[in-house]
Parts: structure tokens; sequence; C-alpha cells
């Protein structure tokens, strides 16, 4: 993009929200980049580190192995923008990032592969769990061990672990989402049918079970996620190997332990669980 | 909540109270910040430099019936969540007598935005299975970080604006009113460019007085078509949402499914209801709540009330 602007902003939903016309999400007409830029409140943070990021994933993934590039992008993401939550929580930041820093990058990894190709709209502006950019950030803060984003790259290589596990309130608590990324690790599930069952699995179980007591969590240093956040302009973030995340408290080992072994009973004993090893 | 499960639970209720809000280790009067009321606590903290907030919790369940009951080991997980940061902290609390638990909550400022749901549950070994959910805290607490006051806000903002001067309102510079949502509240904007709107919404004349209310009744009207119809979006399975869509379904579910109970018309609404005649009992519905002869007198004075352009 020919006028990649010199700072991050802010673009409120609905504004974003009234420049997404059928033709912008065909990508047949363009985004009006001088209108949101002045309907943007800027932010004291350099948008060229970010930038940066796209064109190197565009880079390194071929356009048909685009899905592979969330497992690559969001460890990135996390360890350069480097946002407290409750900053994460604005989604004017991400509408910003879609609308006016990548666009380029939402139609590369989201136009749909049908003959009249289209963005989805929820990808520009929509819910964390959805929208382009928010999804790999809110996936990396959720599914990493304090520093380590290993379990992120597992994450992010499998869209059903996006698409469902994400959404779901149950992976709020750390050791839970650990325990699922763990199966997937270990190759008790491995196919988008799978994940799906144990998801629902225990999500539903999750519903007499407590595994906040079955399964405690430390809490999270926030003064060492906080100096974390602070350091972000002296941050080099690699890009060929994993980045190294804030400081903040890896999550109890025997706790993901107990949830690992107590979700591998819960998706084998379930229908879908049979359905599945059946095909394969 | 009274639980449905296919194993023993309590049938009484689980209470939690706040005993203490220390706002960076200093106690907060607890008087103008608490309502047990409403189970509210305001901090008031908008602009303000704050790193930590510190909730001192006292949970009771029914003695009697926990200590007769088939159940071991129980103990007290209390949880502070905030679905806008998907911060969920649960801490078990310790044990403070006879079917009663203390402990403490600590939110950090990084962490939060606006409300923070205060609750938890009873957890306890039930048919030799550890770790069974065998009641939840029957009234939840909200944390208010923005409020300044305990008692619920004023749910609903009026705005006036003249539609053709602001970017986000442009494409409905020919209409009189619109309705804005955003998580913390619905806005009202009413257009200041469509003329003679103002004069019959402010005016004070008798003469003028079936017109205004007639008027704002149109307003107020599809002001709760529009929140119903945006507060269902967020149902999911059977929870109410929090703030302003909770209270929108609150009012309104009992008129659009009176013959269902509230939780059984939110259940209704949760799976998407397949109720072919929605729109009519929404319709129904929203005159309802619009003609209710208080809403409307205090409606018409909120409109007359916000009598300075904000943007």
């Amino acid at each position: 993009m020919s006028d990649v602007p010199s700072k991050l902003g802010l673009l409120p939903d609905e504004v974003a929200g009234s420049f997404l016309n059928a033709g912008v999400l065909q990508n047949a007409e363009p985004l009006p980049q001088n209108e949101i830029e002045r309907a943007s409140t800027l932010i004291d943070r350099d948008a060229e580190p970010v930038r940066e990021l796209f064109d190197e994933a565009m880079g390194r993934f071929l356009s048909d192995e685009r899905t592979a590039a969330d497992a690559w992008l969001a460890p990135v993401l996390h360890a350069t923008l480097r946002l407290t939550r409750r900053e994460a929580a604005d989604s004017g930041l991400w509408n910003y990032l879609a609308l006016r820093l990548a666009p380029d990058y939402v139609y590369w990894r989201h136009l749909s592969r049908e003959a009249a190709p289209t963005v989805a709209r929820n990808r520009f502006v929509g819910p964390f769990h959805t929208q382009a950019f928010a999804r790999l950030w809110w996936a990396a803060e959720l599914f990493r061990d304090g520093p380590d984003y290993g379990p992120v790259k597992v994450a992010c290589g499998n869209q059903d672990v996006l698409n469902t596990v994400l959404r779901l309130e149950v992976i709020r608590h750390r050791p839970t989402a650990q325990a699922i990324i763990r199966l997937l690790e270990t190759g008790v599930v491995r196919t988008g049918r799978e994940v799906n069952a144990l998801a629902q699995a225990v999500n539903t179980a999750g519903t007499t079970l407590s595994y906040e007591a079955l399964a405690p969590d430390e809490p999270r240093d926030t003064d060492a996620y906080r100096d974390w956040v602070e350091a972000a302009d002296e941050a080099v973030v690699p890009f060929d190997r994993l980045p190294r995340g804030p400081e903040d408290g890896r999550i109890p080992k025997g706790s993901v332990d107990t949830l690992a072994k107590l979700f591998e009973r819960l998706f084998v004993d379930s229908p879908a669980a049979d359905a599945t090893s059946e095909e394969s | 909540m009274r639980r449905i499960a296919p194993y023993p639970v309590l049938a009484d209720e689980v209470t939690l109270t706040v005993h203490e809000v220390r706002l960076d280790d200093v106690p907060l009067p607890y008087e103008s910040t608490v309502s047990e009321r409403d189970r509210r606590i305001a901090l008031h903290l908008v602009g303000k430099d704050w790193s930590t907030v510190r909730l001192v919790l006292r949970a009771a369940a029914p003695r009697h019936e926990l200590e007769a009951g088939p159940w071991k080991k129980a103990a007290f997980v209390a949880t502070a969540s905030e679905r806008r940061t998907n911060v969920h902290t649960a801490v078990k609390l310790d044990w403070g007598g006879p079917a009663e638990w203390v402990g403490e909550v600590e939110l950090h400022r990084d962490d939060h935005v606006d409300r923070v749901l205060i609750s938890g549950h009873l957890v306890a070994t039930v048919d030799d299975v550890e770790g069974r959910v065998i009641a939840d805290v029957a009234r939840p607490w909200t944390v208010d970080l923005q409020a300044n006051s305990p008692t619920p806000r004023d749910e609903i903002a009026v705005r006036w604006a003249d539609f053709a001067k602001v970017p986000q309102l442009k494409r409905h510079e020919e209409s009189p009113w619109t309705v804005s949502v955003t998580d913390e509240a619905p806005i009202l904007y009413l257009n200041s460019g469509f003329e003679g709107l103002r004069a019959v919404l402010t005016g004070t004349k008798a003469s003028d007085r079936p017109a205004r209310e007639l008027l704002a009744s149109q307003i107020a009207v599809s002001l709760w078509t529009t929140l119903f119809n945006e507060a269902i979006r967020h149902v999911e399975g059977t929870d109410w949402p929090d703030g302003w869509r909770g209270m929108a379904l609150r009012r309104m579910l009992p008129d659009v499914f009176p013959e269902r109970s509230p939780d059984d018309a939110l259940r209704e609404v949760g799976r998407g209801t397949t109720a072919p005649d929605l729109p009519t009992r929404v319709l129904h519905a929203a005159i309802k709540q619009a003609k209710a002869p208080r809403s409307l007198a205090n409606f018409i004075r909120s409109l007359q009330k916000t009598g300075s352009e904000d943007r």
C-alpha cells in the first residue's frame, strides 16, 4: 500500500461499518482512506512495525496456503503490539488495522474462493473471535503459556480451534485452554470434527464440573505483563523462531495434566469420537 | 439459581456478600460504594490512576442442608469475570466457619474496562466424583468501574445532533431520530436538523401536549423495538446478557412471551425462537413499554432535558 499511516489509531465500530458496502467487501471498490483517517483517533504507537508483519506474512505464504499464515502471525502480532487486555478490548484498534493499515491483508487472507469472491463483513468489523486481527491477538493471549507461544502456534494451526474453541467461555480459565491444546499436540484429537467434538464435550461437562476447583490456576503477574508492554519500543521480534511473550507466570503443569486426562476421557466417551474414529 | 444436574445439588441458596472494597489498599466508604440491594459496587474510576481493586468476600451456604446431605469436601470458588476482556479469575476461598467461606478477589486495571461480574460456585465430591458444582451464587454482584453511584445508571442516553453534520449519522440525515447501540449504552439520537422536531419535543405549551406525547411514544416504540432486537442477538444459552441488554429483555420478554416464565422466555430466544409472529409480539411489548404512563412521562422529560447539543 502506498500510503502507510505513521501511527496506529482507533476507528469506532459504527463509522467503520459505514464504509463496508458490497463493492468494498468484493474488493471491487477502494476504501476511502482519507475519510477513514479523518474519522480515526490516532494513538501514540508506530504503525510501521505492525505493517511489516503483514507484508512478511504475505511474502512467506502462498495464497493457497494462506490459512497457515495464522499460526505464524498470531505470536508475532501479539509480541509486536504489546497491548493490555483493557486496550485490546477496544474494537476501534482492530477496525483501524483492518480498514486503514492492512485491508490488503484482510482481502488476501479472507476473500472467499467463490465465483463472486467476497470478504465477510465481520472480518473487518466484528467480534473478537471473528475479526481478522482481533482473533489472532486474542488467540495468542488466551493460548500462550506465560512467555511460551508454542501452544498458540498449535492452536492457530487448526482452523477449528480458532472458529470454535476460541469463543468458548470455559477457555478463559487458562489450564482448560492448555489442556485442549495438549490433546491436539499429542494427537488425541486431529481432525476438525474431533476438535469440535472435544470442544462440545468440554463445554458440556463444564456445566457440572468446576475446572477451576479441579485444576487451579496461579494468578497472572500483572506487573510483569506491564513491564513487557512498556518495553515495546526496544523489542526486536524475530520472524524465524517464536518470539518470547510476557513473563507473567506459567500455568501450573499439574493442573493442565489433570484436565488433559479428564478431557481425553470425556472425548473418548463422546458419541462424536466414535463416529470420527471409524472414519479414519 | 437452582441447578438441574444428574446428582444431588443444594436446594437452598448460596449467598455471596462483599464486606469491604479496597482501592490500592485504601478501604472505600461502604455506603456510597456498595449497594447490597442492587448487588452493585460503583467505583467511579473514570480518568483516575489506579492499579488494583480488592474485594473482601464471604460466601454462605445453608448449613443444615449441607451437613445433612451426601456432599463431601465442600469448597467455594469465587469468580471475577468480564466478557469484554475475556478475564475469568477464580479463587478458592478459605474456610470461615461451618458452611462459610471467606477470602479476597483482586481486579487489575489492565485487565478490565467496564463491568466485572463477581460470582462463584460451591463444589463438592459427590458419588466419588470430585469438583462437582452443587450450587451457584443466587445473586451475583456487578462491579462497575465507571459508575459514580451504586444504584443502576440511567440506561438510555438521549442526544440532539444535526445528523447532516455528524459523519456517523449522515446516512440517517432524513430521519427525525435514530438509535445507536454500543456495549455500554444505547443512544437515542434526535435530529436537530429535522424541522420542527425540537419545537414539538421540548416545548412546554399545554396545547402541544397531545402532539408531544404521540410523537414521544412513537419514538419510544421504535427505540424499544430496536433495543429488543439488538439485545436478543447477544443471548447465549440461558444467561441474561449484561448491562442494558439484560435490562431491555427483563422488561420486554414478559410481554413478548406472556405464556412463559422470564427464564423460559430467555431460553426460547437463546435457542433462536421460531415463533412466526415474533415481530408482532415484539411490537406489542414495545407499545406497552412506550405507553406505560410513568415511563412515557419520564421519557418526555428526558427529551426536554437534553437541551444542549452534545456533538
